[in-house]
This record gives structure tokens, sequence and C-alpha cells, in this order.
């Protein structure tokens, strides 16, 4: 039977509001069938380790925050740890467990904005106002904490710049125990509602082998059955006294990785908790601080949501580094996961995306180039979603 | 994949192909290698440890008063819960290295990113290109190395 | 009633919003998507998003603009029908912010286009994005006005 080809039409532009890195995917697609695929990326490009190498330590610290808005305690947390490890710096216990805290808040609000976005890409809207409205609690929580919603600037290097009271503990236990009410609501659709495994069960499937040599990382990796998560293989902070299970599926497809954010929230809950109850008492940050560090290397890993985090730093002594290297974990995502959209119909494109949480759902634009005729359209992402009847 | 599997410690998988292994931090292992007998060298390590190894990013530096340009290869073993930091030393007036394309698929973002940014070319990778991730004005520069005079001023 | 003038009520009862990232951190653009969720609640106001530059009264620019994305982002400008508004939300749309100085960015959206009310901040609440927008909306309904008094046909 022949194909009937498909030229589908659409106008250049931005997509939904929902977040975006300005990326470009370039698609070739025989009838509904995408045959190649290529990244062309660089929309984001800030030139951040050429800034790095001019700006003072700490200077570096508020600027690296700044590499990713919705991870940023993270990207803090690992930049201080790198620079710790480089000067010899020693963190107090209590500064350890509230970076633990506020880490795993932010892994939370994370792990539900991408749910929301996919709700959105699947057509759920309703899904996706509902998840948003519930993740303003968390929101308010991190405002208690460190007195933004989003960008904390809360982890310096030798400790954490605020300290949470008594009523601040409270009031966390009390949001936390809505937030997991609500959150069984979310799993039990997420687990088992027809409308969505049918749109997200078999779409980009990654079998194990194929996830590690592709260096997949994050739930990408979990979601194809291999155990392996940082904050267990080479713990840092407080995390080798926090107690937390590593979540992972069998299945390798998009659901699979959405399934196990899902889990992940609610062992981020439990850490929340036993980190309230079992803060350590004492200083937030230590003594002195050295302004100066020496020569040397620094390295450090942690586990952002979407995935393993590195920093490494190689300085000659003085108050800037000579070298800083950045590895955030979307960029290995995305250029090595893009060969799971072969073969995929142009319809799952948008599916599959954004189950590799691509910090931030997406692509500005998607070029569908038709493979016979040559003709090239535009398209953007929520009309890509919409062509597929169930 | 079984986890309950014995797998040797990196010490002694270095020790069996000739080369020494320091371990300069707690789970952080350090080695200088030949940038020749690298892929053989990764090649190796992943058939030891089941394909449970990935790496992680390359960090290059430029060391202009040496004239080298150092490449980290920053990898992570899984059954052992360590990190392995390989590191070569290519000449300033002749950046190249050889691909672990072949070998790791996973490397062709890092060595693309690293081309972009700093020159060095990987003999062996089809998907090298320029610019990558540098604006059309900047297609022949390298903003990373030292002695690059850029339009930015901070 | 003329033709005019019930456009200009159409436009300033329900401005559409059309959103557009230009290179930022993603801080501020989970802000504007904070901004158009139930707690903040801005359809009882008529605002809405659309994906199509071609259906949009407000632009709202966020990130610091990049030189590949600069060209881009004036394109998007031209393709929105007269009158229209530009919001550049956060400091890095306004003058570059924390990566003021790199070789990679024109420093700041009114270096691309025309921008009419700035929301400062690192990042700004939603509660300020929204006032921007009714701000917008004020400015808004004096350009209809001026193209409704200036037209040659009633």
């Amino acid at each position: 039977m022949s194909k009937e080809l498909k030229v589908i039409e659409i106008p250049v532009g931005p997509q939904h509001p929902a977040l975006h890195e300005p990326i470009q995917l370039k698609i070739w697609v025989y009838g509904e069938e995408v045959v190649d695929v290529k990244v062309v990326a660089g929309f984001n490009h800030r030139g951040v380790e050429w800034l790095a190498e001019r700006k003072t330590w700490f200077q570096n610290v508020f600027m690296c925050s700044r590499v990713c808005g919705i991870c940023n305690t993270v990207h803090g947390t690992t930049c201080s740890q790198c620079f710790e490890d480089l000067g010899n710096v020693e963190v107090p216990p209590r500064a350890k467990y509230l970076r633990v805290l506020v880490n795993e808040l932010e892994r939370i609000h994370s792990h539900m904005i991408i749910l929301a976005i996919m709700a959105e890409a699947i057509g759920f809207d309703s899904l996706f106002m509902l998840m948003m409205r519930d993740r303003e609690r968390v929101m308010y929580l991190k405002e208690l904490v460190t007195g933004n919603r989003v960008l904390a600037d809360y982890v310096t290097i030798g400790g954490v710049r605020r300290d949470v009271s008594k009523e601040t503990c409270d009031k966390i236990l009390k949001y936390i125990d809505f937030i997991e009410e609500r959150m069984k609501f979310y799993k039990k659709i997420w687990g088992e509602d027809p409308i969505v495994r049918k749109r997200l069960v078999d779409t980009g499937r990654a079998t194990a082998s194929q996830a590690l040599s592709h260096c997949f990382v994050g739930p990408m990796l979990r979601g194809s059955g291999v155990k392996s998560d940082v904050r267990r293989d080479y713990p840092y902070a407080a995390y080798d006294e926090v107690p937390f299970n590593v979540i992972t599926y069998r299945e390798g497809d998009s659901w699979a990785r959405m399934m196990v954010r899902v889990d992940e929230i609610f062992e981020s809950i439990n850490m929340v908790r036993y980190v309230i109850e079992h803060l350590p008492s004492g200083p937030i940050l230590p003594k002195v601080v050295p302004r100066k560090l020496p020569a040397g290397e620094g390295f450090s890993k942690s586990e952002a949501p979407r995935g393993e985090l590195v920093y490494h730093a190689i300085s000659k002594g003085g108050m800037k580094p000579y070298r800083l290297k950045i590895r955030t974990p979307s960029f290995t995502n995305i250029h090595n996961g893009a060969f799971l959209i072969k073969g995929a119909h142009v319809a799952d494109v948008p599916v599959i995306f954004t189950s590799f949480d691509p910090c931030i759902a997406c692509t500005e634009r998607v070029k569908i180039i038709d493979a016979k005729t040559g003709k090239v359209r535009i398209m953007p992402f929520n009309k890509l979603s919409k062509l597929k009847k169930l | 994949m079984s986890e309950e599997k014995e797998y040797p410690s990196l010490k002694e998988f270095f020790k069996n192909i000739g080369l020494e292994v320091r371990e300069v931090k707690p789970r952080r292992y350090q080695l200088f290698v030949d940038p020749d007998k690298l892929p053989d060298v990764v090649k190796k390590l992943i058939d030891a440890y089941d394909g449970q190894v990935y790496l992680s990013t390359i960090a290059a530096v430029d060391f202009i008063d040496e004239k080298v340009f150092e490449l980290n290869y920053d990898m992570s073993v899984i059954p052992l819960r360590c990190v392995l930091i390989l590191k070569t030393r290519v000449p300033r007036d002749k950046p190249k290295a050889p691909s672990l394309v072949s070998v790791l698929p996973g490397a062709r973002p890092h060595e693309a990113e690293v081309y972009d940014l700093l020159g060095i070319e990987f003999e062996g990778n089809p998907y090298l290109e320029k610019p990558f991730l540098l604006p059309k004005e900047l297609a022949n520069e390298y903003p990373l190395r030292k002695d690059w005079k850029g339009p930015g001023k901070p | 009633m003329s033709i005019l003038r019930l456009l200009r009520w159409g436009t300033t009862r329900s401005p559409w919003l059309l959103h557009f990232n230009t290179g930022g951190c993603n801080g501020c653009d989970i802000e504007v998507l904070a901004a158009i969720t139930p707690l903040y609640d801005p359809e009882r106001l008529g605002v809405k998003l659309t994906p199509s530059p071609r259906h949009a009264d407000i632009l709202i620019v966020t990130g610091v603009v990049t030189k590949k994305v600069a060209e881009r982002l004036k394109r998007i400008y031209d393709q929105i029908p007269e009158p229209k508004v530009v919001i550049a939300v956060g400091t890095c749309a306004i003058s570059g912010g924390v990566f003021r100085g790199s070789y990679s960015h024109a420093h700041g959206v009114d270096k691309v286009i025309p921008v009419d009310v700035y929301v400062p901040g690192c990042t700004p609440r939603p509660d300020m994005i929204i006032k921007g927008i009714v701000e917008a909306v004020r400015i808004l309904n004096e350009k209809a006005r001026k193209i409704e008094q200036e037209a040659p046909v009633r």
C-alpha cells in the first residue's frame, strides 16, 4: 500500500509559553512517520564558562545559579561544593541538612511542572491547571525558607545564608501533608487513566543498554531500568544520612519516565519530613571562609531534578578560576536522546521530547521537511500534539 | 546486568592492562593516558564492567604557558559507585585527538562542544560542525582559548 | 459604531498574549506561566495565551537576547499586527543582567525591538507581571485610539 504524503501547514512562532528553551528540531518525515532527526542548539548559549573565568569565586556562585532557573538551588549547591572541594572548606552539619531540604523542595516543584507540561502536551488542560495550582504551595514553602519564589540564592561557599525558625518548620510539615494528599490523587491519574496511558505507553522506547551507551542521565536512565542515582552512588551534603529509595521502572518508554518522576516526588516528601525532624543544631556558616582559593582541581556532582550535574574547576590560585566546566543534564539528554524520535508518528514528537524533561518543555519551532517533495513546513508544538485523533 | 556479580576494583583492572590509577579523594580516581591509547582503554573498561560505564563530560583546558590542551574525561563506573577521571594532553599547535564515538556513542555532543569552543579536532567523529553553539558571527573563533580577544567586556 | 471603535473595544477588553523566551534561564518563564494559573487567574481580565504571533496583541519577552535568536525576535515582532505592545520581563531582558559583557548577546531587548513596559526583578513575582500587563493594556488602548483617529475612513 503506498503511503499518502501529507504536508502539514503551520505558522512560525513560539508555542505555548509553558517553558521554552529556544531550541530547534529538524524532522524529516515520510507521510506520518519520522525518518530522521537533527537538533539545532545554541539559541541559549550565553557564554557562561567564558564569563566565569573573569568573575571572582563568590560572584560565580551567583551567576551559576542563573544557568537554570528551575533547578537553581542545585546549581548553587554543586558550584559551592566544587569550590569547597578546591579550597578544603568544611561545611557545618546544620548547613548540610538545610541544603538537602532546599534541594528536595526544588525537586518537588520541578517534577510537578514537567508533569503539568506533559499533561498540556497531550491535551489534558484541566490536569495542567490543577497541578500548577497545587505547585503554588511548594513555591510558598520555598519562599518561607529562602526568601524568594524561584531564584533562591540560598547556598554560598561554606554553608547557607539564612536559617529556619521553628514556625517555618511547623508550616513546612503542614503543607507537605497537603501536597502528599494531592499527589496520591495525581498518581492514580498518571498510573491508571486509559487516555493518558494510550498517549504515553510505547512511545520513545529505550532499552537499558541503549540508555547506557548513549550516556543518558537522571529519570531517563532510571526509566529504562538502570539503578543509578548520584545521591546514593556519590553522596554529597547530608544524603549519606537521609534514607530514601532509588526508583526505577523497566519499560523504558515515556510513561515509565513520567512515573519515575511521580514516585520521586513521594520520596522527596519523606526526605523533607526526615530533615525537619532530625535537623541538628549549630552554626550555618564556618567561622572563616577564604576569599582566595589555592591552586588545584575541584570536582563535584549532584542529582538535579533532570539528572546528573557536574562541575569541574581548575585553579591556579587567586581570586578567579582558571577554567570552570559545567555539564547540565539536559545537554546530554536532548542531544543523545533525539534518536528515540525516529520511527514515531509526528504527533508523538512533543510527547517524547517532553519526557526528556528538556529544562522546560521544548522547542520554539519544529521544522518538518517532507522527504519526497522536499517541502518545508513549520509548526508550533501544541498544534503538533493535537494532530493525533484518539 | 545483575547486581550480585563481583566486579574487579579499579586498581586491579588497571594493573591488568599495565597502567596505574591513583585515588585522589574518596571514590575519585585519576589517571594519565596517552591520547592514542584512549579509545582502547575505554573499550576495555566498558567490557570489564558489562557496559555500566558512562561518560559525564569532557572538560578541556587551555594551558597556554605549557603549550598544551588538557582533556579531562570524567567517567562514572556504576557498579563500583565511583568517579574516574582520564587525563590526556595534546599539543597546542596540532590539536587532534581520537574520537570515542565508535566505542561510546554518547560522547558525540561533548566532542562537538569542545570542537566548537576550543578547536580540538576529534578524528573519527563525523558529526563535528562549526558553529554548533556559537552564533554565526563567531563561526571561525574559539572563545575559550586564552589568547582570544573577543567583543565581550564583563 | 465604527468598525475601528469596535476593534479597539475588542482588543483592550481581551488582550491576547504571546510569550517568547530569547535564551534565558527559564526562571522568568515559569513565573509568566504561573501568572496564568488559577491562583492569579488573569483569565478574568480576558487575558489568554496564544501560540501564533498573528493573533497576538501583547508580546512578552524574557531572557537575554542571544545573537542567534535576535533575528527570530525581529521576525516575530514584524508578524504581530498593529496595535501592539512589548513587555520586557526580568533584568536579563532589560539590560543583560548577570550575564552582562558576554560575547554572545545583544544586551537588552530594546536594542532589537522597541519596548513599552519594563518589569524588573530577578525574578519578578507573578503579581508584578500582571501589573505590567494592565499597564500594557492602557498603552494598547491609547495606540488603538490613535489609529482610529488617523484613519481616513470611519
